[in-house]
């Protein structure tokens, strides 16, 4: 079948799926996914995360089967579905990591605490309680967990050199706060 | 090599809904049914509240002609943003994003041209924050009701980038009401309608992506909602 006649079967489909034929649709089922997965399997590392988005597509294109425009290319606009479901996932795993980095701030806040205990750790944690959230992180991140600025930048969704100066700021922020003593504020 | 069978789960869930359904419209089809919508807006503010004082002292381009251009450059945002809904006729977002600045750019250049040709400036300066605020308060009645139309006709399709999509269609319907505003406000200060009219651009803006975004959230949640 050449690619002329495989869009213009393809809108057939398209047309007979909007009317509510099932049939049609298992057929453009079989013809669009491999090249929708493909698509998905670019951006997606993992296979079954790969098959879930290809479920949503799917879904998503039922759901949006009305905006398939007669005489357009079914598979433009199945690919357009696809790359809205990719963004939304993108979308969501950001707040998803952000997420995660809030929980990570306060799984250090709650490892430094137990140590404010020690007499000689007091100060740091004076001083550390002076940093804004963000350069606590970071600086807990390199310095006690020994996290490459590569992974830090990965894990808080920052460049690479936004957490190399987040760090050099925090450190120096701290060497001043440690040096002015107990009383500063 | 074998084709993929659909999974049981998701033919399910197609079998249960599958009501034929009416294709959207093109974008064009839907853009010429707006046309009342552009001629109430054009019109609407300067017949409801009076036309300008000195329209009879501007040549015809300045005052008739600019409209237009505005309000033409309204149309073709709000075209972009029909289009921009539709998988597979999205634009690349760095064109979207030219157009709004173009958008931004026409309100200015026509602010300025009108500003240069028939200068008004305030009787009394110190009431230029309080006209600028009156302007903003009766363009908006025009703008929300158009604005809440054009969020429903791209709630129909599906856009991929929402704010951006909301942005252009809320310039769209800034551009056009402040055509017809400007064929009312008598006042062509540019201070006075950067921030008076200019205001109400940027609040049809942001009310457009915001009000987009919030949709296509509401109904991604419904999505996840129907795989559970």
């Amino acid at each position: 079948m050449t690619e002329l006649e495989s869009a213009q079967a393809h809108e057939r489909l398209m047309r007979e799926y909007q009317g509510g034929s099932l049939t049609a649709f298992e057929a453009l089922y079989r013809a669009l996914a491999p090249r929708l997965k493909g698509l998905i399997r670019a951006r997606v590392r993992d296979d079954a995360r790969a098959s879930d988005l290809l479920q949503e597509a799917f879904l998503e294109l039922h759901r949006s089967r009305h905006t398939y425009l007669p005489g357009r290319s079914v598979t433009g606009w199945a690919f357009g579905i696809a790359q809205n479901v990719m963004l939304r996932h993108r979308r969501e795993m950001r707040r998803r990591d952000q997420h995660e980095v809030s929980a990570d701030l306060l799984e250090i806040e709650d490892r430094l605490a137990p140590r404010a205990a020690d007499f000689e750790l007091q100060p740091l944690q004076d001083a550390l309680d002076h940093l804004s959230p963000d350069s606590r992180v970071t600086w807990w991140m390199r310095n006690v967990e020994g996290l490459s600025f590569d992974v830090i930048a990965r894990r808080l969704g920052i460049a690479v050199a936004a957490a190399r100066l987040r760090c050099s700021r925090a450190s120096r922020a701290l060497r001043a706060a440690l040096e002015k003593g107990p009383d500063h504020d | 090599m074998t084709e993929p069978n659909v999974p049981a789960s998701l033919l399910d869930r197609v079998r249960a809904n599958l009501a034929p359904v009416r294709p959207l419209s093109s974008p064009s089809r839907r853009l010429f049914a707006l046309v009342p919508l552009v001629l109430v807006l054009f019109l609407g503010p300067p017949m409801y509240y009076h036309w300008r004082e000195n329209l009879a002292q501007m040549p015809g381009w300045a005052s008739w002609g600019l409209s237009a251009l505005e309000s033409l450059g309204g149309i073709a945002l709000m075209g972009l943003a029909l289009r921009q809904a539709v998988p597979g006729m999205t634009v690349r977002p760095r064109w979207m994003l030219l157009a709004l600045a173009s958008g931004a750019l026409l309100f200015m250049g026509v602010s300025l041209a009108t500003a240069n040709t028939l200068p008004t400036p305030l009787h009394d300066p110190d009431s230029w924050g309080q006209l600028a605020w009156e302007c903003v308060v009766m363009e908006l009645p025009f703008a929300i009701p158009a604005l809440a139309i054009s969020a429903w006709l791209v709630a129909r399709a599906l856009p991929v980038r929402p704010s951006l999509t909301g942005a252009a269609y809320g310039l769209a319907v800034g551009l056009m009401t402040d055509a017809g505003m400007r064929l009312y406000c008598w006042i062509d200060q540019p201070l006075h309608v950067f921030v008076g009219h200019g205001g109400t651009i940027l609040i049809g803006t942001i009310g457009g992506a915001l009000t987009a975004t919030l949709i296509e959230r509401l109904k991604y949640r419904r999505l996840r909602l129907m795989r559970q």
